[in-house]
């Protein structure tokens, strides 16, 4: 990645002051009485943690999916399925029990995630561009009406969790620590992708992106490399539907709907493509515009559209590239 | 008998009834700079994708090294040594000079699995990344955005890339192209250079670079091989002359 030395100390101050935002905010809200915003940034917390993972295939990769809900509502179910199992003590497939464990539970979501992944990502790679686009689309819907027909898992209506994983040594029921468990899921991600996208990986990764047909003839088989981000990308994902799960305390089918990709999208787009911290802004730039907007109207997708469009038209690096003077 | 790097045979391709490789047949002497000559449309650049993997032949067979490597994949064909540069200069714009090349570096350099440590930091590409660019004359320009390059900068590192593969033999399609009369004669020295060190498929236009470089020359007319020789053999033959060089 080219950056001037002025943007690149500009997004360090900016990142830092992002991440002293999200630590004190908590405190200051119960300090000053609005708990109701510790659960919205909780929200926040876990759709960047997506939008990051999404950002990792279209910014660096390449790879325009329009099915990355899937893998976030795969990441829901599996923990609501294996609540369900724990909590009516009847075993999985006949075979194991289900658990609450969120050192069980979360890691599952993640593996799942990146299995289905594997199988999405290896058949929609034989194609590129709109196919692509229209392929990820499709997985996704088709897992979505499967979600809609699982009659045992509450099939239309979803699933209800009766309350959070544990996590020994912690409450997740108590929203603080919740807040602070998301926070910790989404800096460890965060760490682990901008390491990745400098590393000999991520250069075969952009560089494939760039010009996938100079990337064969250097004598490296690109797709493969695609396959391994699209997997680790569908993995991030996966750990933010489990997160989801466990927020709302319930799983439902609208979580593979294409509209949370399109969400996922648009946040990318808006925080800025690319930058693997854009999105987190993103996503707390849609999400309070949301709540803000929605205040007033009902039709604050009215509002939201033309924010983006401007957004899109005059800054090609989203919010963040704004802020960080990128040029490139 | 001579020692062979390279055997075509009887390959053949057809795009509907253009047929752009009838029954084409020549043979590359190891450590020569060998070039494919031919008037426009003959058929040259879909020879070189066919030996490089892109396109597939519908009969016929590619040895290289005495191995048949019709059926190989593009990327095995590079990893068993034959490495190619383009006639459309193809670089990665998005990427800066200094990261085309470490790729270059890295795609030799066992498998790239790796995640954590930054690319420029692998030892092969601080070993070979300085000198690597400052043979083609770019180690100034390393931080730059490669798409930010003049057309000549471009050719410059794209031959710079398709030599740190340390190809047998190397592919270059029409590497002239485009570059004004310095940027000529720098690449020629440059190919000079490397003569001894690998063998050179040459496909060029400008017969005065063809004339001064190669060892041998092949003339494709209608995507078949109608002369093979020295420069002075194909100089004197009548056939050429009537089919090629009579017309320019």
């Amino acid at each position: 990645m080219i950056e001037s030395p002025s943007s690149s100390k500009k997004k360090l101050i900016l990142v830092t002051a992002g991440a002293l935002f999200l630590a004190a905010l908590p405190v200051a809200a119960t300090w000053s009485g609005d708990v109701y915003l510790i659960s919205l940034f909780t929200r926040v917390i876990i759709y960047a943690l997506a939008a990051v993972s999404l950002d990792l295939l279209i910014g660096y990769g390449g790879l325009i999916s329009l099915g990355h809900a899937a893998f976030v509502g795969i990441g829901g179910y599996v923990t609501g399925i294996l609540y369900v199992h724990g909590f009516e003590g009847e075993p999985l497939l006949g075979l194991f029990g289900g658990t609450d464990n969120a050192l069980v539970v979360w890691p599952l979501a993640v593996l799942v995630a990146a299995g289905f992944a594997l199988v999405i990502g290896s058949l929609s790679l034989r194609t590129s561009g709109m196919h692509f686009i229209m392929i990820t689309l499709a997985f996704a819907q088709m897992l979505y009406y499967f979600a809609v027909g699982l009659e045992k898992y509450g099939g239309d209506d979803g699933l209800p969790l009766y309350s959070r994983n544990s996590l020994p040594g912690l409450d997740l029921g108590d929203d603080l620590q919740f807040y602070y468990v998301c926070l910790f899921c989404l800096a460890l991600f965060l760490i682990l992708t901008s390491r990745l996208v400098s590393s000999r990986f991520g250069l075969v990764l952009r560089g494939a992106a760039g010009n996938m047909r100079r990337i064969l003839t250097l004598g490296i088989p690109g797709r493969r490399y695609q396959l391994v981000c699209f997997m680790i990308g569908g993995a991030g994902a996966g750990l933010a539907g489990a997160l989801l799960a466990n927020q709302t305390e319930y799983v439902s089918p609208t979580l593979l709907h294409w509209t949370v990709s399109g969400e996922l999208m648009v946040m990318v787009l808006l925080g800025g493509l690319g930058s693997l911290f854009g999105p987190v802004l993103g996503a707390a730039v849609y999400l309070l515009l949301e709540e803000i907007l929605a205040m007033y109207t009902e039709h604050w997708m009215a509002y939201l559209g033309p924010i983006l469009i401007l957004v899109v038209l005059f800054a090609k690096h989203g919010l963040f590239g704004v802020l960080t003077g990128r040029e490139d | 008998m001579a020692d062979y790097i390279l055997q075509v045979r009887n390959l053949c391709k057809s795009f509907g009834a253009v047929q752009a490789s009838a029954n084409l047949s020549f043979s590359v002497e190891r450590r020569n700079i060998h070039a494919l000559i031919g008037p426009n449309g003959a058929g040259k650049t879909t020879i070189v994708n066919q030996l490089s993997g892109e396109l597939e032949q519908d009969s016929g067979s590619i040895l290289f090294n005495s191995v048949d490597i019709s059926s190989y994949p593009v990327y095995r064909r590079v990893a068993a040594g034959l490495g190619r540069s383009f006639q459309i200069t193809s670089v990665f714009d998005n990427l800066s000079v200094a990261e085309n090349m470490a790729l270059a570096i890295l795609a030799g350099d066992g498998h790239n699995y790796r995640f954590w440590n930054h690319a420029c930091n692998a030892a092969s590409v601080k070993r070979e990344l300085a000198a690597a660019l400052s043979r083609v004359d770019l180690i100034d320009k390393a931080d730059r955005s490669a798409g930010a390059l003049s057309h000549g900068e471009k050719r410059q590192l794209e031959v710079g890339m398709a030599l740190v593969g340390k190809p047998e033999l190397l592919m270059l399609d029409e590497p002239m192209a485009g570059l004004g009369a310095g940027g000529t004669v720098e690449l020629m020295k440059l190919i000079r250079q490397l003569k001894g060190q690998m063998t050179i498929l040459l496909v060029e236009h400008d017969m005065d670079v063809v004339f001064a470089l190669a060892d041998r020359i092949s003339v494709i007319v209608y995507g078949a091989c109608i002369a093979s020789g020295s420069p002075e053999e194909i100089r004197g033959n009548p056939e050429v002359q009537q089919a090629y060089l009579g017309e320019n």
